[in-house]
């Protein structure tokens, strides 16, 4: 094997170690952030992740329904605070963000009538500039 | 493929394989490694877990329908969801998926009508389905256990199943089968609207006629899942067809400042939004996913 065929495959080991290794990553913040998802709301069983560095931000797309109450969890890393998230209506008029409470985990908001709305989330470049960005929602009966 | 590109994928793809049995553990193992450090992220690979042009799509949970059904006292209906002991007609992985996306829908609905030995015989079901989908840890017999000794608590219930489809979620998109992920969710969104329509008998309730006309932007976040997973066309083709359907509901929107309660961690969303949907249009949406749903168990 030549040294063009080893750079090769370093390169493609690497990658896929890489891939591994991030959705390991994604899996324990998954557990850790679980905890803000409590008793009282009902998972809504899907998990939404995305690898962020840097400024990059992940935007997810929902529609929460009129008359509940929604918890999104936000988490990155294996303390809190790591994560910024911003919820946003389709005229992208800003509804809330966690950047003015500490990046707090976790916030509830209660939907007096249906809306689509887009979440961004994005990395403190104070506390990480890269890794797996966790969002976790559930809902009260 | 020559010699010398064969040895370097050979030689990834064992390393590979290695990894993935260092790193992909069972839906619900994902709590035991919750010491793990984190691990940095090259600059370069970032977003390669992103979905659909770096965007993600949330698809309302069956439970939140379900819910809406019992809160506008329709009659429950026991022969609506799918037969548990016909779950064997679905032969490829594709339909499996989208049964148990079903499933999920028919579990939520026969607990929140409080159908105990129902809901046990989906779950058996579900079981049976995600085992063949070798999600069996997420849906094991301690899950239908714990079922059954919480039979009266319907809230714990719905917890639950939550969990477990969440667990099941987990896996899915570690284990790269973001195709599979996204069948389920799209057969738990179909059962949910064939359940809030009742039988053939029942007049459509207009709490579920508007939430019918709430669903445009989930079917276009659907659509846009199935059609990147790329294993369901013919289903796409017809939630497009859906989608044709649904954008005859016209809506408004207007935005209202949202108030804070920051003891509370709870902003309250205000802004006023309307669905009007011409009966034509309504009738047209019954049609659809009646049609829709018949074509996934056929």
């Amino acid at each position: 094997m030549n040294m063009r065929t080893l750079i090769s495959t370093f390169t493609l080991v690497a990658s896929l170690a890489f891939a591994a290794g991030a959705s390991a990553q994604c899996d324990t913040i998954a557990s850790l952030c679980e905890k803000n998802i409590t008793a009282e709301y009902i998972p809504d069983g899907q998990f939404y992740r995305a690898l962020l560095h840097d400024d990059e931000q992940a935007e997810f797309n929902l529609t929460l329904f009129g008359g509940t109450t929604y918890r999104v969890a936000a988490c990155s890393g294996t303390s809190d605070g790591n994560l910024i998230f911003s919820v946003f209506d389709k005229d992208r008029n800003l509804l809330f963000s966690n950047k003015e409470y500490n990046n707090d985990p976790y916030w509830d908001l209660v939907v007096a009538n249906t809306l689509e709305v887009t979440i961004n989330a994005e990395l403190d470049p104070r506390r990480s500039t890269s890794g797996c960005a966790v969002m976790l929602i559930g809902f009260k009966k | 493929m020559n010699v010398r590109l064969f040895y370097p994928l050979a030689l990834a793809a064992a390393m590979a394989a290695l990894l993935s049995a260092c790193n992909s553990g069972s839906p619900q193992d994902h709590a035991v490694n919750a010491g793990a450090d984190s691990l940095s992220v090259k600059p370069g690979e970032s977003g390669q877990l992103l979905n659909v042009q770096g965007k993600l799509f949330s698809i309302p949970s069956p439970v939140q329908a379900a819910l809406l059904i019992k809160k506008a006292d329709l009659p429950y209906r026991q022969s609506l969801p799918l037969a548990t002991d016909s779950v064997q007609r679905f032969t490829s992985k594709d339909k499996r998926a989208l049964a148990l996306g079903m499933l999920g829908a028919d579990l939520a609905y026969r607990t929140v009508y409080k159908d105990g030995q129902a809901a046990i015989k989906t779950l058996r079901a579900i079981e049976q389905v995600s085992s063949q989908l070798n999600l069996s840890n997420a849906f094991d017999k301690e899950l239908v256990d714990a079922f059954k000794r919480n039979l009266s608590s319907e809230d714990s219930l719905l917890r639950f199943s939550g969990k477990a489809y969440r667990a099941a979620d987990i896996y899915l998109k570690n284990d790269q089968q973001e195709d599979v992920s996204a069948s389920v969710l799209a057969g738990g969104w179909i059962e949910s609207l064939f359940l809030s329509l009742g039988d053939a008998t029942d007049k459509l309730d207009p709490k579920v006629a508007t939430r019918l006309a709430e669903q445009k932007n989930t079917l276009g976040n659907l659509i846009a899942l199935l059609s990147q997973a790329n294993t369901q066309p013919e289903l796409v083709k017809q939630l497009q067809g859906l989608k044709t359907v649904l954008d005859g509901v016209k809506t408004t929107y207007t935005f209202v400042k949202p108030t804070l309660d920051v003891a509370k961690k709870t902003t309250y969303i205000n802004s006023a939004t309307s669905a009007e949907v011409p009966p034509e249009t309504l009738n047209a949406i019954v049609a659809k996913v009646r049609e829709i749903r018949s074509s996934i168990i056929a």
